[in-house]
């Protein structure tokens, strides 16, 4: 199976420990903008924000602080993805509560049919019960934050958090029950 | 130490429970790692009963960018896609669940409504109830009906439906809208009964007719109603789980439903709980607002909502009209167009009788169909006098002399009957001293009373039997009705028109099969009651003696046939109409007849050669007279009048009318009488063409129903039974 890009860019800087983000933006740029896409349903893409805005926005929030040296190969991709979860949400709040007129608000899970959710709803369901899901299982939590809100593979995630990939599938499988089992849990 | 769950344990269990699909499997693997644990066992069922929507939540496929496939899941499929339709919009929300705007991509790429079932129900169960009435649904073609196309399971297990896409505006709305009178209203609502009526005749009984079941679109600036969601209420409420908890819960709006409906259901629903729907709408859409009170349904238990439905009586729409609110009463009239005034007058007239027999409790008082329904709108937008109006006596009648009077008025006099034979043992118990001979005659009186008891029971049950087998039969299910009436004596049945009804279409239904005894048992069931309640002289009645003549024979039943000749003789024998009487002779004289026979019918006889000496000979009357020279020709055989017989067969077979079955019962016949004559190269002639046409019916007939060759089943019958005879005939010289 071919490496993607980011497993390539990961070996590529791993000799390196800590690296100032003005060297990483051109190496990880491509990289960011493919999970952007992967964020966007086409229905999205044709409205409010590029993919490439998006990595752009996210670069930007990344960057309050400018010489921000990261602490190990990882930690750029976490934060990374964390921001990008935050634009995510926010953007998806801006729009429910367009639609909804009622502010923003999470929608029930037991109101919804999931086959039909848009990719709003399910990135605030997701995200309401994440913080949640931290304290119980932290490291399910991370893994849905990877694979979730940043669309990395099995097999990238196993490799960041230096795991097995069956530890990965396992920790995936019970992070997602968990997440429902808690929007369930709130809505009562 | 440690009071959280341990969260390493339970993902192996999860992932490993998880692999194992088997569902006993899976349980004892559980049985096992959790003894003794009962918490972490439950914890482990609830996560794995989570599964299957968490997947769906997470299911990445709703971001998945185009062209490069994604890292984190299965690429390409789009979550907005359940089979071959793709979600485009929400257009509409309903007690049901959601409807969307899809668009179908094969085979045809076309726009179509999709409706996800929202309750939690067994899905498998919907859909095979679905499938089951798949094909009758198919059948129903109607301008005014919005077909249902598919049904199917989403992902996430719920049951969904395919609609013709139709956009249009809810029946009240509309008119509201339109500022539509009342006669505009009636028009529009007869439409309705139309399409109702169609999918009646389908077999299909909707269940949830309701005004935003009802859509309404311009067409040429004619509204067009389109009724929508046919066979939905149906499936899904089939799919109620079984038991009573589950069960409680409610489908479809209490608003419009019919009380029997509310007590069980879909099951013993028939057309005429639609009936009662269509009253509940008519209602609305005339008075603004429904025939009873609906309180606010979300707050109540199904039990209440259930008991409360079918305790409701319905007022008349004058009633509901005038005690609307003062605002409300204006705005009704501003949409009607009208003063309040004058539409309270008009309602009085005849709306009111109107839409309170629709809307009886009782649905043996209800109009029987929807057509009738509309027929008696129409009579009172054309100025007639409405059948349901109480001066009219027919309707009066109708109403004392119920179907459900007969088995009362029978229980009633056999529990008097047998208390009074009760009580005069007794008395003869006591004073056993009297005289032997009084006692006897007493008994005697007891016995009678005991055995009539009897009899008007097992009539009642009959009754009853009868009247489930009509409805069986009014949605196509024949076997099942047939199995109800297995074993039935059928003199027990009073004769009806609903008896009539069943006794025709379970004989025909046998006889199609070729099973001519069980044939023959209900046809001549048939011409017996119907030749005994009906003592009008017309074609009605004597068309239903052929198809038993017919059976009769085909089944080998001679004695029956005798017997059954020598009662139509009686019966018809002084006919005044010559239609009758060519019948009665026809299946009189299917086998060679005596001569009290034969004298029996010389009236009719003369009857029908008056008849074709006098023809115009105008298109209409072409086929009437080939069947007459038929008629008269086979008389002249079984006369001895061989000559006669050979001219007239011989004018019927020249007739402009064609008709093979007919044809080949001439050429049968003339076989005879040729016979007869010594012409046996000609009467060879004359039987191997009738056996050529018979033998092209059975070919034709022998996979499907219709055939190009014209005549009626029972006509081919006969053919066979007199091409037998002229073969028999032939053997013996």
């Amino acid at each position: 199976m071919e490496a993607s890009n980011l497993t390539l860019l990961l070996n590529a800087r791993s000799d390196s420990p800590a690296c100032s983000s003005d060297e990483l933006l051109p190496l990880v740029y491509d990289e960011l903008r493919r999970m952007a896409a992967e964020r966007m349903s086409d229905e999205l893409r044709e409205r409010t924000l590029q993919p490439t805005a998006l990595v752009h926005e996210a670069w930007l929030r990344l960057h309050r602080g400018r010489h921000q040296q990261w602490n190990d190969r990882f930690h750029f991709f976490r934060v990374a993805v964390r921001t990008m979860r935050r634009i995510l949400v926010d953007r998806a709040r801006q729009r429910s509560s367009l639609r909804h007129c009622e502010g923003a608000g999470r929608v029930n899970i037991a109101d919804i049919d999931l086959a039909a959710a848009t990719p709003d709803d399910r990135v605030l369901l997701v995200n309401s019960a994440l913080d949640e899901l931290r304290k119980l299982d932290p490291e399910g939590a991370r893994v849905v934050e990877l694979k979730f809100f940043g669309g990395f593979s099995n097999k990238e995630v196993a490799w960041m958090t230096k795991v097995s990939e069956r530890t990965v599938e396992r920790q995936w499988a019970y992070a997602k029950a968990m997440v429902y089992q808690l929007l369930e849990e709130l809505d009562r | 130490m440690n009071n959280g769950p341990d969260i390493q344990l339970e993902r192996r269990l999860l992932a490993e429970a998880l692999e194992l699909e088997d569902a006993n499997a899976r349980n004892a693997y559980l049985d096992r790692m959790c003894a003794g644990r009962d918490t972490l066992r439950a914890r482990i069922e609830r996560l794995l009963a989570a599964t299957a929507r968490a997947d769906a939540l997470f299911s990445p496929t709703g971001y998945s960018a185009s062209g490069s496939a994604s890292a984190s899941g299965d690429p390409g499929e789009c979550l907005t896609q359940i089979g071959r339709y793709k979600l485009l919009e929400r257009i509409g929300e309903g007690g049901h669940g959601m409807v969307y705007l899809a668009e179908q991509q094969q085979p045809v790429k076309r726009q179509v409504a999709l409706k996800i079932i929202r309750l939690g129900m067994d899905t498998a169960r919907v859909i095979a109830r679905f499938e089951a009435e798949r094909q009758s649904l198919a059948m129903m073609e109607h301008p005014y009906i919005a077909q249902v196309l598919d049904a199917g399971a989403t992902e996430s297990g719920r049951p969904f439906f395919v609609m013709e896409l139709v956009r249009g505006e809810k029946l009240c709305q509309f008119c509201d809208r339109k500022r539509l009178g009342a006669r505009e209203r009636l028009e529009l609502f007869i439409k309705v009964c139309r399409a109702i009526q169609h999918a009646h005749q389908k077999g299909i009984i909707h269940c949830d007719i309701k005004p935003s079941n009802i859509l309404v679109t311009e067409l040429d600036g004619q509204p067009i109603p389109k009724v929508i969601d046919f066979g939905i209420a149906r499936a899904t409420d089939y799919a109620q789980p079984g038991n009573d908890a589950e069960r409680g819960m409610f489908i479809g709006s209490p608003d419009y439903m019919s009380p029997e409906y509310a007590r069980d259901g879909g099951t013993y629903a028939d057309t005429r709980s639609d009936v009662f729907s269509l009253g509940a709408v008519l209602c609305e859409l005339l008075a603004a607002a429904l025939p009873y009170e609906c309180p606010n349904w979300a707050n109540l238990e199904p039990e209440q909502i259930r008991s409360l439905v079918q305790r409701r009586v319905a007022s008349s729409p004058s009633e509901v009209f005038r005690s609307l609110e003062p605002d409300a009463m204006n705005r009704a009239s501003f949409c009607r167009n009208v003063s309040a005034l004058a539409h309270s007058r008009f309602l009085q007239r005849d709306m009111d009788c109107i839409a309170l027999k629709a809307l009886a409790t009782d649905r043996d008082l209800r109009y029987d169909s929807a057509a009738a329904l509309a027929d008696d709108i129409r009579r009172s937008l054309d100025g007639a006098v409405p059948s349901a109006h109480p001066s009219d006596s027919l309707y009066r009648m109708r109403k004392f002399v119920t179907r459900n009077r007969v088995p009362v008025l029978a229980a009633a006099l056999a529990v008097c009957s047998l208390t009074a034979g009760l009580c005069v043992a007794m008395h003869l118990y006591v004073r056993e001293q009297q005289a032997l001979k009084e006692q006897i005659a007493l008994r005697h009186e007891t016995d009678l009373a005991r055995a009539n008891e009897s009899l008007m029971r097992r009539r009642a049950e009959a009754g009853e039997l009868v009247a489930r087998a009509a409805v069986k039969i009014s949605y196509g299910k024949v076997a099942e009705a047939e199995e109800m009436m297995t074993g039935l004596s059928l003199d027990l049945v009073q004769p009806s028109l609903e008896s009539s009804l069943v006794f025709r279409s379970l004989g025909e239904w046998h006889a199609m099969a070729g099973r001519w005894d069980e044939a023959a048992h209900y046809l001549s069931a048939l011409a017996y009651s119907i030749t005994a309640i009906d003592e009008n002289d017309t074609n009605v009645v004597s068309g239903q003696v052929l198809p038993a003549a017919s059976a009769l024979l085909e089944s080998g039943d001679f004695d029956g046939y005798e017997r059954f000749r020598r009662h139509l003789v009686e019966r018809f024998g002084g006919t005044k109409q010559s239609l009758v009487a060519e019948q009665v002779i026809k299946s009189c004289l299917l086998r060679p007849a005596p001569a009290h026979i034969l004298t029996a019918l010389d009236a009719s006889f003369s009857l029908v050669s008056k008849e074709e000496m006098v023809s115009s000979g105008d298109y209409h009357s072409v086929e009437l007279s080939a069947w007459r020279a038929f008629s008269i020709g086979l008389m002249e055989h079984r006369r001895g009048n061989y000559k006669e017989a050979l001219d007239w067969l011989e004018k019927c077979s020249a007739s402009k009318d064609i008709n093979e079955a007919r044809l080949c019962g001439v050429r049968a016949t003339m076989a005879m009488a040729a016979a007869r004559l010594g012409n046996r190269a000609e009467a060879y002639a004359y039987l191997t063409e009738a056996e050529n046409l018979l033998q092209q019916f059975r070919l034709e007939a022998g996979g499907r129903t219709e055939s190009k060759l014209r005549g009626n089943w029972f006509d081919w019958v006969n053919d066979a039974v007199l091409a037998r005879e002229a073969s028999r005939m032939m053997d013996a010289r």
